[in-house]
């Protein structure tokens, strides 16, 4: 069987990837607007006309008004990259409806679901070297950074 | 003037007559919340159950009991949760013979998980509370939680990926944001 081209394995990737983080922001949006009554619901979000746009700009005042910006930072690059087209649309706004549904089985959202669903789905782990990382594994580097500076100052 | 158990001490007398059918569920922890009422929590073959209970002559028990034990999930304290309504006259009876009471009853009770979302109540002595226990611990360990969650997104990332790849220009703006892989290096392993 041939192998398929780089350009086009690459591609793939890139798709997929930027499909999850959109997900990914969608899934946090919704859980945020539960806590912060300046975070819209998806719901209404997507009664907008112009859903990507309207995400897009309701992501910027996320980004600079609560934070939270390795997630939406780039999902809103993400959303600006997307051609205008009808298809584009139509799949992202069932994507934000896909979001909806996990958020309302509250369960999936204890499991770590990202990172298992990245190495399920994406399996290009290897190519891309982005091994996905456990909250638990990230904390503890973050406490053993401060400790490893200071070791080095002696 | 008879004794009035609260239904905590109904609760932790539960747990040790489920300890007793030969299963790991001993009454480990008692967590304190503030001013809200202490948590019964048992250790289930390695996941933590937490036990809710009301006795029927309170208010809407059953309603009650199933808000509390689904709240308990929710909030990540437990893995699964038992729901269960006592018999009014288990309140009065007797500290000393309130194990063998219980192990006699017949109780209104329900076992949730992350994974069910309908409730099932169940009729029956502490052996069907131990049938159930098994069979939500069945459910968990298959991970159906994930599964669905993963087949949920799968469909909206397909679509999207497969809108997307019909532009290659908006894909090569995409590299360029997810910075992924280097355009020269075409003869990396893929």
């Amino acid at each position: 069987m041939a192998a398929v081209p780089f350009e086009q394995r690459r591609r793939e990737t890139t798709a997929k990837l930027a499909a999850l983080m959109l997900a990914n922001a969608f899934i946090f949006q919704e859980q945020l607007s539960s806590l912060d009554a300046k975070v819209r619901t998806i719901h209404s979000v997507m009664a907008e006309r112009d859903f990507i746009g309207t995400a897009a700009a309701h992501w910027e005042m996320i980004i600079t008004e609560l934070n939270y910006v390795p997630i939406f930072k780039v999902a809103r690059q993400i959303l600006l990259s997307l051609p205008a087209t009808g298809d584009t649309d139509k799949s992202v706004r069932h994507l934000a409806q896909r979001a909806l549904e996990i958020v309302r089985k509250k369960a999936a959202l204890r499991h770590d679901l990202m990172g298992r669903i990245y190495h399920l789905l994406l399996l290009e782990a290897k190519f891309l070297g982005t091994y996905y990382q456990f909250c638990s594994c990230s904390y503890a580097a973050t406490q053993a950074v401060p400790r490893h500076r200071s070791l080095a100052k002696h | 003037m008879p004794e009035r158990h609260r239904e905590e001490v109904l609760n932790v007398v539960l747990a040790t007559c489920l300890s007793s059918r030969g299963i790991e569920a001993d009454p480990e922890t008692i967590l304190r919340r503030g001013q809200a009422k202490p948590d019964v929590i048992a250790v289930f073959r390695g996941l933590r159950c937490g036990i809710e209970g009301k006795v029927a002559d309170t208010n809407q028990p059953n309603a009650t009991v199933l808000s509390d034990a689904r709240n308990r999930i929710n909030q990540g304290v437990v893995h699964l949760a038992i729901a269960v309504v006592y018999p009014t006259p288990l309140r009065s009876t007797p500290f000393k013979r309130l194990q063998a009471e219980l192990n006699k009853a017949v109780l209104e009770f329900s076992v949730l998980t992350d994974a069910d979302q309908e409730q099932e109540w169940h009729g029956g002595g502490i052996n069907e509370i131990v049938a159930e226990l098994r069979r939500a611990y069945d459910v968990i360990v298959r991970d159906d939680v994930l599964l669905q969650a993963v087949n949920t997104l799968n469909i909206g990332l397909a679509e999207v990926s497969s809108a997307l790849l019909g532009h290659k220009g908006a894909c090569d703006r995409l590299i360029g944001i997810l910075g992924i892989g280097n355009k020269s290096d075409g003869s990396s392993s893929i």
